[in-house]
């Protein structure tokens, strides 16, 4: 089994071999993953979905989470593809157009290198999650509060009701009001 | 034949008619399809009551009532998909012989369930709905996620359409659809459209469309918000053969570069990669119509998507060329093919290829959404390397330059994928 990280195995997916074979079209980058427990094992999904830079400040277009592909944590045995534009609960969302711009208000301070260290630092929370899960580590309020408040400054508010259908647990812990 | 009389009963023998049966022959082929009858319910005299059975199977498909017993009826009732439920009426609320009050239950997929609930009002009473409302269930799980409301008034019709996708009562997208014949010909003259992606109520985005009176159709003639980023495509320097050291340069750029072609707004970077290739190697030339319905028949390309990672070399392959397409190269393999005669195409990100890194304007994950053909690397400067593509996605990308570390942040965004053609 690989020792990579929940952070390390999104930055790498694109080319597991499954996901080359999920005919996903160039362009779509793993978005922030959710985990998830099915048949009593814990998973990790992890969206697709594209970004255009127009070489404008903040106006990098977000496009709608178009696909999904699963995992179980930390086996990594690829259990499921999804391609939302064929899923009834996605049927109002145009995939071909932009919902939102990037940076967000959360995010407008932040240079390239400061944003994407705090998007590693909250990859790596999910494995503090993980660890909870799995071997009974220690996983405190604060750690819960932190993950959180990291959620919701990186992820797009555009991308909260995407979040919100594929996954209702997960949007009420980290990202609900 | 049939005889068409009305058939007349007085079922309480008090000499006044209490109902009368018309057989109907409504695609008068002289053979009954169905009846009405006409009832006087409460017996002062005056008909109140009409049941039509359009299709002669025996069951009531449209009613008609006279409920305030003017003589005139003021609602009509029917059941369109013959369920035995009315899934639509009208009503005549003031009595004025106009019908002003509509509702409709639609089962839009035929799934026996109810998918849109439609409520319309005639307020005027000129016989066209000003206002409608209309209920739908998108993801036919009995719930209604949609609500448009719309209004016509003085020749201009707005819809405005709210959803909820998740089901949880809150507003998630909402439109504005306005369509304007402002001179009653029937055609449009005036359509926009206006979108709330965040749920916020506040619109952020939109597009605006007039009738071309020579072309007697809607043209874009205002954008803003989401659909009106301008995208300012950037000056790329490109190569010259006169300035380089041909000793220093791998491949042979200046003869690759006479293959180029910009794809337009198009999704087809990889096929046109793949073509100047074959082009090159083959000296045929290719037809970028006949290439791109091949792709597309065969799976390995849509006009929507572009091409995924693994079919980047299927046109290649389709075409006899040899090649061998992998992940984590390195640029000495690119030089190397380049220097035996070979041919190469990577996939990059175009927004460092074309942008560069900027702390203003950058993407929260870096992807490689972009093929480009390497046609050369120069090294006339040592100390400024710089890699040279023909991009058909750039105006400007015959012998596209862009320095060697540049196209290594973007080439690893796409974990060095690389075809080598031979």
């Amino acid at each position: 089994m690989s020792k990579l990280s929940i952070r390390e195995t999104v930055q790498h997916i694109n080319t597991h071999d499954f996901v080359l074979h999920c005919n996903m079209p160039l362009g779509y980058v793993p978005g922030l993953p959710i985990l998830k427990i099915i048949h009593d094992e814990l998973c990790l999904q992890v969206p697709f979905l594209k970004y255009k830079v127009t070489g404008q400040p903040d106006q990098t277009l977000v496009y709608p989470i178009r696909y999904t592909v699963t995992m179980t944590w930390p086996e990594k045995k690829m259990i499921g593809f999804s391609n939302l534009s064929y899923d009834p609960a996605f049927a109002q969302v145009d995939f071909s157009k932009a919902i939102g711009f990037f940076r967000h208000d959360a995010v407008k301070h932040m240079k390239k290198a400061e944003y994407r260290a705090m998007r590693d630092e909250l990859l790596d929370q999910y494995d503090k999650v993980a660890a909870a899960l799995l071997e009974g580590a220690e996983y405190t309020q604060e750690d819960e509060a932190h993950m959180r408040r990291l959620m919701q400054i990186i992820m797009e508010p555009s991308l909260y009701p995407l979040y919100q259908a594929l996954d209702q647990d997960f949007y009420g812990k980290y990202l609900a009001e | 034949m049939y005889d068409f009389e009305p058939v007349e009963f007085d079922f309480d023998g008090d000499g006044i008619v209490d109902a009368t049966a018309m057989p109907l022959d409504l695609d008068g082929d002289g053979y009954e399809d169905g009846t009405a009858v006409a009832l006087d319910s409460d017996g002062d005299g005056v008909t109140d009551l009409v049941n039509v059975d359009l299709d002669g199977d025996g069951y009531t498909d449209v009613t008609a009532l006279d409920q305030e017993g003017d003589g005139i009826i003021d609602m009509v009732v029917a059941d369109l998909d013959g369920d035995g439920i009315e899934d639509v009426a009208a009503m005549d609320t003031d009595h004025n012989g106009v019908m002003d009050n509509f509702a409709a239950e639609v089962d839009v997929d035929g799934d026996g369930i109810v998918d849109q609930l439609v409520r319309a009002n005639d307020y005027d009473q000129d016989g066209v709905v000003d206002s409608a409302h209309v209920y739908g269930d998108t993801d036919g799980d009995g719930q209604f996620d949609t609500a448009s409301q719309i209004v016509t008034e003085d020749g201009v019709t707005t819809a405005t359409t709210r959803y909820d996708f998740d089901g949880d009562q809150q507003i998630d997208f909402m439109e504005e659809e306005v369509i304007a014949d402002a001179d009653g010909d029937g055609n449009a003259d005036f359509y926009s459209v206006q979108v709330d992606t965040d749920g916020d109520q506040q619109y952020d985005g939109g597009e605006a469309y007039a009738n071309n009176p020579e072309t007697n159709s809607l043209e874009l003639i205002a954008a803003e918000g989401l659909y009106d980023v301008e995208y300012e495509v950037p000056q790329m320097p490109n190569f010259d053969p006169e300035a380089a050291d041909p000793e220093a340069v791998a491949g042979d750029p200046a003869s690759s570069m006479e293959n180029w072609e910009f794809q337009e707004a198009t999704n087809r970077c990889t096929l046109y990669s793949q073509k100047f290739v074959i082009e090159e190697l083959t000296g045929e030339e290719v037809d970028i119509e006949d290439f791109a319905d091949t792709a597309e028949e065969n799976g390995w390309f849509t006009e929507e998507g572009g091409a995924t990672a693994l079919n980047m070399n299927k046109m290649l392959d389709y075409h006899g060329i040899d090649n061998e397409m992998s992940f984590h190269g390195q640029i000495d393999d690119i030089e190397q093919c380049l220097n035996e005669g070979g041919k190469v195409i990577v996939s990059v990100d175009s927004g460092e290829i074309w942008e560069g890194e900027s702390d203003n304007a950058f993407a929260p994950v870096d992807g490689a959404d972009h093929a480009v053909q390497v046609i050369g690397i120069d090294r006339t400067d040592p100390e400024n390397p710089m890699v040279i593509l023909n991009d058909s996605g750039h105006p400007d990308g015959c012998g596209e330059l862009v320095p060697l570390d540049v196209f290594e942040d973007a080439w690893a965004d796409g974990d060095h994928q690389m075809i080598l053609c031979h």
